[in-house]
């Protein structure tokens, strides 16, 4: 594989536990220190939309980055991931361009969907190939891409669906915060 | 407008630190590990280790070797699309992670194995056979080994031993001592 492929992947591993890191404190702040004066909840707030969007353009933009220019194979859970996660880009565009808060409960539902979907690939994923070893992809053979694959793995436990899912959390946590924080007075 | 600057900073930080701290995993030296010297033996004495970057199995057994990884005889099997490499299509690779090894291979099983013959399209392949004979050769199963055995030659056997020819292919889960073995390499404790 090459160098610069390796250093992107390390880079978005690491991106990934920064933002579970991220998802852990939200839900620590919202569970034990719910209070409308909280500034750290107060923060995600008022910076939801922009946050939602750089990470949904984050997530879309590398993903074809790797399908397109990589030329990593998507299999048939990571297309409905993706179902569920590019229009989330549209949304949040739209909340920050027309302000439409309306918008929220839609993004919400399109990223627990998405995490739905993205559990079920990390449990395919880390149990969906027999002991004897992967299948190759033989001249003469007609497999399809295995969602057993696992083109990122780093730090013992960090894939590509596990990206995905890590971003959906996010998306809920931030979301969820914002319309609770705006509920109370 | 003050909040929105330090808004912008706190982002542009965050992702300085993330991608400098990438950059330092990517690009820094290997430190040694006690199965360096292992995995040069096995290049040494001419064991090949064909994978795919993809494969979970071929990624468990180099994070086995963690840094020694670099000193594997490792052949990349897969190109980014998955199809496959030349060189792996030519050596009739069927699946990942396969090994050969330059001498005979000796297992030993209390059981006789499951033989499945070469796949053909016009012989139907008994059900224990399904989906794991080959397209080449003639597969063995042993109770007890997490791999199939794959060789055009039948092997010698000898009451619980089976001897199988230089070039046989080892498909799955291989241990390392059943590596270290075929070397007659002590593992490192």
């Amino acid at each position: 594989m090459n160098t610069y492929i390796e250093i992107i992947n390390k880079i978005l591993s690491l991106g990934t536990i920064f933002l579970q890191f991220v998802i852990l404190f939200i839900a620590v702040n919202f569970i034990f220190f719910r209070k409308r004066t909280n500034p750290f909840l107060l923060f995600f707030k008022e910076y939801t939309f922009i946050l939602g969007f750089l990470a949904a353009l984050g997530a879309f933009t590398l993903s074809l980055f790797y399908s397109e220019i990589v030329g990593y194979p998507p299999c048939e859970l990571c297309w409905i991931q993706r179902i569920f996660l590019y229009p989330q880009l549209v949304l949040f565009g739209m909340e920050l361009y027309k302000k439409e808060r309306s918008i929220v409960d839609f993004s919400l539902v399109f990223a627990i969907f998405g995490s739905i979907v993205s559990m079920y690939h990390v449990y395919i994923e880390n149990g969906g190939s027999s002991s004897l070893g992967c299948a190759a992809l033989t001249p003469t053979g007609a497999n399809q891409v295995s969602c057993a694959v696992r083109y990122i793995y780093e730090f013992g436990y960090v894939t590509m669906p596990l990206m995905a899912l890590t971003l959906s959390l996010f998306l809920i946590s931030i979301l969820l915060n914002y319309k609770y924080m705006s509920r109370v007075k | 407008m003050q909040t929105q600057t330090k808004f912008i900073a706190f982002i542009v930080l965050v992702i300085v630190v993330i991608g400098g701290i990438g950059l330092y995993f990517g690009l820094k030296p290997e430190a040694p590990s006690k199965y360096d010297s292992f995995a040069q033996s096995l290049t040494e004495k001419g064991a090949v280790f064909y994978g795919a970057f993809w494969c979970p199995h071929c990624q468990v057994q180099k994070a086995e070797f963690g840094t020694a990884k670099q000193y594997l005889p490792y052949v990349e099997c897969s190109n980014p699309d998955q199809s496959q490499t030349q060189i792996c299509i030519d050596k009739k690779i069927e699946s990942y992670p396969t090994w050969t090894f330059q001498s005979d291979v000796t297992l030993n099983s209390d059981t006789d194995p499951l033989v499945c013959d070469i796949k053909t399209a016009d012989k139907e392949e008994p059900e224990a056979c399904a989906d794991r004979s080959s397209e080449y050769f003639k597969t063995w199963f042993f109770a007890g080994h997490s791999f199939s055995v794959k060789s055009s030659t039948d092997p010698v056997k000898e009451r619980n031993t089976w001897k199988f020819p230089v070039g046989t292919q080892f498909s799955g889960e291989i241990p390392m001592e059943f590596l270290a073995e075929q070397i007659g390499f002590t593992l490192p404790q």
